[in-house]
C-alpha cells in the first residue's frame, strides 16, 4: 500500500497537535451522556435498564461529529488533489485516513465510555460487554462515516447532509452494538450480537474503502 | 537602554529585522528579542489596542542578524541543482473536450508537449484553463477526447500517471499545524523522494529562514513558494502550474524561472496556465476561446 505509511503519520501527527478536536468529540459523549441521567432521573433502576442504549448512542452521535471532517479539510486546500496524484491509491489514502479517524476518535471514545457507563449506573456485567462491542462496532463507524464523508465532499451543508446519510446505516451497528450490553445485564450469555457486529465489520472493511476511494475521484473532479 | 545607536524615531517601537537581504519581504520578520512576530512592522500595539508584551525598548542588534548568510549570492537564492535528465517523453491530447456544471467548458481541444518542451496556456478567464490541467492531471475527466503519455492512455493508471506529474495549482495545500520543513517531508515521504530534496527544494525558493515556521503564519505568497517547492521535492517529469506569479514578488519569480529552466533542461515538460507573463519566453502558446470554444495551437 503505497503512501498508507506517510497519510497515516501525517494524520496522526496533525491530530495530536490539534488535541481541541479529539476533546470536543469525548466532552460531547461525556456531557451528551449526562444529560440522559439528569433528563430520566436518578432512579437507578431506570437509568440501569437504558444505560446501554445511551453509550451506545451517544458514541455514535460523537463519532458523527468528527467525520465531517475526515475528508472536508483536506478538500479545501488542496491536499486531496495532492494526494490524489501522489501515486498513492484512493484505496491507501481512504484506509489511512479511516483508521487513524478511528485512532483519533474511537479509540479515546472506548476509553472514556466505561467512566460513562458508571455515570449512569450501569450494572458491573455489562462493562466487559460494552467495550467488546465498542471495539468492534466504531471502526465500523468510521469506515461507512468515510463513505459519508466522501460522497459529501464540496456539499454545502455537508454535516447535516451526512448526519441524513449515515444515521440509517448505523442502526444495525446500534441494534447488535446495544443488545449484546443488555443481554449480558439481563444475564443471557450469547455470543450471537458479537457474530453479527463481527460480520458487520469484515463486510464494512471490504466494500467501504472501495466505494469512499470512488466517491474521492468525484469529488475531486 | 542609554547608549542605544538607534535613532530616535525608532523608540519605543518593534525593530524588524528585514532578512538582511535589502528585499524587505523575505526572511521571517524577527523581532531583535529573538521572537517571531507575524504582524506589520512599526507596530507597538497589536489589533485591538493590546500593548506587544515584549518588551518595546530597542535592543542592541545582533550584528549576524543584519548580514546575509555566508556562501550565498546576494539574491539569497541557491545555484539550480544538477539532477540527472528524465528519459524522452510526449504527453498529448487529442480532441478534448470537458464539462463542468452541465456546461461545456473545453471543446476539441488538442495539444502536444515533448520533454524539454513548454507549453503556455493563454485564455480570458473561465476559459478552461484550470479545468484543462485538471484533466491534464487526471482530476478531472474528459466527456471525448484521450490524453495519451508516450502513446499509452492515461486513464488505464490513473495513480501511475499522477506520480510523474506535479500540480501547483491556486490551492497551495499547506498544512498550518506543520513547519513548512515537515509539509515538504510528508510530499517527499509520499514520493519516495530523498530527504536532500526537501532541502535543494527549501533553498531554491528562499525558505530556509521559514523552515520552522508553522504554516499558518506564512503570507499568501510564502505559501505559494512552498507549493511551488513541492514541485522540486515530487521529481516529477510533467510539472502543471495554474498561474503560478499571481502571488509572487520579483525575486520569488526569479527563482521559479530558473527552476523551470532547469527542468526543462533535465528534459521535463512543463504546462503553464498565464496572462502573458515572460516566465517562459519562447515557449508554444495554446490559446483557449471562450467565444469560438476551440483551441488553436500557435508557434
Amino acid at each position: 500500500m503505497n503512501g498508507f505509511a506517510a497519510i497515516l503519520k501525517r494524520d496522526l501527527t496533525l491530530a495530536l497537535r490539534s488535541q481541541g478536536d479529539v476533546m470536543t468529540i469525548i466532552a460531547f459523549f461525556a456531557a451528551a451522556a449526562t444529560m440522559f441521567a439528569f433528563g430520566v432521573g436518578a432512579e437507578a433502576n431506570v437509568q440501569a435498564r437504558i444505560s446501554a442504549g445511551v453509550v451506545w448512542t451517544t458514541a455514535l452521535l460523537a463519532a458523527l461529529l468528527s467525520l465531517e471532517r475526515m475528508f472536508a479539510m483536506d478538500h479545501e486546500d488542496g491536499t486531496l488533489d495532492q494526494l490524489l496524484i501522489s501515486g498513492a491509491e484512493p484505496m491507501a489514502i481512504v484506509l489511512a485516513k479511516t483508521l487513524s479517524h478511528w485512532l483519533t476518535t474511537g479509540v479515546p471514545l472506548l476509553i472514556v465510555a466505561p467512566a460513562v457507563a458508571l455515570a449512569l449506573q450501569m450494572p458491573a456485567l455489562g462493562y466487559v460487554p460494552l467495550l467488546i462491542s465498542l471495539a468492534l462496532g466504531t471502526p465500523v463507524l468510521s469506515l461507512l462515516g468515510a463513505v459519508g464523508a466522501a460522497i459529501v465532499l464540496g456539499a454545502r451543508r455537508g454535516g447535516v447532509l451526512l448526519s441524513l446519510l449515515l444515521l440509517p446505516l448505523y442502526v444495525p451497528v446500534l441494534i447488535f452494538g446495544a443488545a449484546a450490553v443488555e443481554a449480558a445485564i439481563i444475564g443471557i450469555e450469547s455470543s450471537a450480537p458479537y457474530s453479527v457486529l463481527g460480520g458487520l465489520l469484515v463486510l464494512a472493511v471490504t466494500l467501504c474503502p472501495w466505494a469512499a476511494s470512488i466517491a474521492l475521484r468525484q469529488a475531486a473532479e | 537602554m542609554p547608549g542605544t545607536r538607534f535613532p530616535p524615531h525608532l523608540a519605543g517601537n518593534l525593530i524588524l529585522e528585514s532578512g538582511g537581504d535589502g528585499l524587505g519581504s523575505f526572511g521571517p520578520r524577527r523581532c531583535l528579542s529573538g521572537r517571531y512576530f507575524p504582524y506589520r512592522t512599526d507596530m507597538s500595539v497589536l489589533p485591538g489596542g493590546r500593548r506587544h508584551p515584549l518588551p518595546l525598548q530597542p535592543q542592541r542588534p545582533d550584528r549576524r542578524t543584519f548580514l546575509p548568510p555566508r556562501g550565498r549570492s546576494s539574491l539569497l537564492y541557491g545555484p539550480p541543482m544538477a539532477e540527472p535528465p528524465f528519459t524522452t517523453a510526449v504527453f498529448s491530447g487529442a480532441g478534448l473536450s470537458c464539462r463542468r456544471g452541465g456546461r461545456l467548458v473545453l471543446s476539441d481541444v488538442s495539444f502536444r508537449v515533448a520533454a524539454g518542451e513548454a507549453l503556455v496556456l493563454r485564455g480570458p478567464n473561465g476559459s478552461g484553463k484550470t479545468t484543462l490541467l485538471r484533466l491534464m492531471a487526471g482530476l478531472a475527466r474528459a466527456v471525448a477526447g484521450r490524453l495519451t503519455w508516450n502513446g499509452a492512455d492515461i486513464a488505464e493508471d490513473l495513480p501511475v500517471h499522477g506520480a510523474r506529474l506535479g500540480f501547483a495549482s491556486h490551492l497551495d495545500a499547506v498544512k498550518p499545524a506543520q513547519s513548512v520543513r515537515e509539509n515538504l517531508q510528508f510530499w517527499a515521504e509520499l514520493r519516495n523522494a530523498p530527504a536532500s530534496s526537501v532541502d535543494a527544494a527549501i533553498s531554491a525558493y528562499a525558505l530556509d529562514r521559514l523552515a520552522e515556521l508553522p504554516g499558518r503564519v506564512l503570507s499568501a505568497g510564502q505559501r505559494h513558494r512552498v507549493a511551488l517547492a513541492r514541485l522540486l521535492v515530487s521529481g516529477a517529469q510533467l510539472w502543471l502550474l495554474d498561474e503560478p506569479v499571481n502571488t509572487l514578488d520579483d525575486a520569488a519569480q526569479l527563482a521559479l524561472k530558473t527552476a523551470l529552466q532547469s527542468h526543462l533542461q533535465r528534459g521535463g515538460l512543463v504546462v503553464l496556465a498565464s496572462h502573458g507573463e515572460t516566465l517562459l519566453p519562447g515557449a508554444a502558446s495554446l490559446t483557449l476561446d471562450p467565444a469560438r470554444m476551440n483551441g488553436r495551437a500557435a508557434a
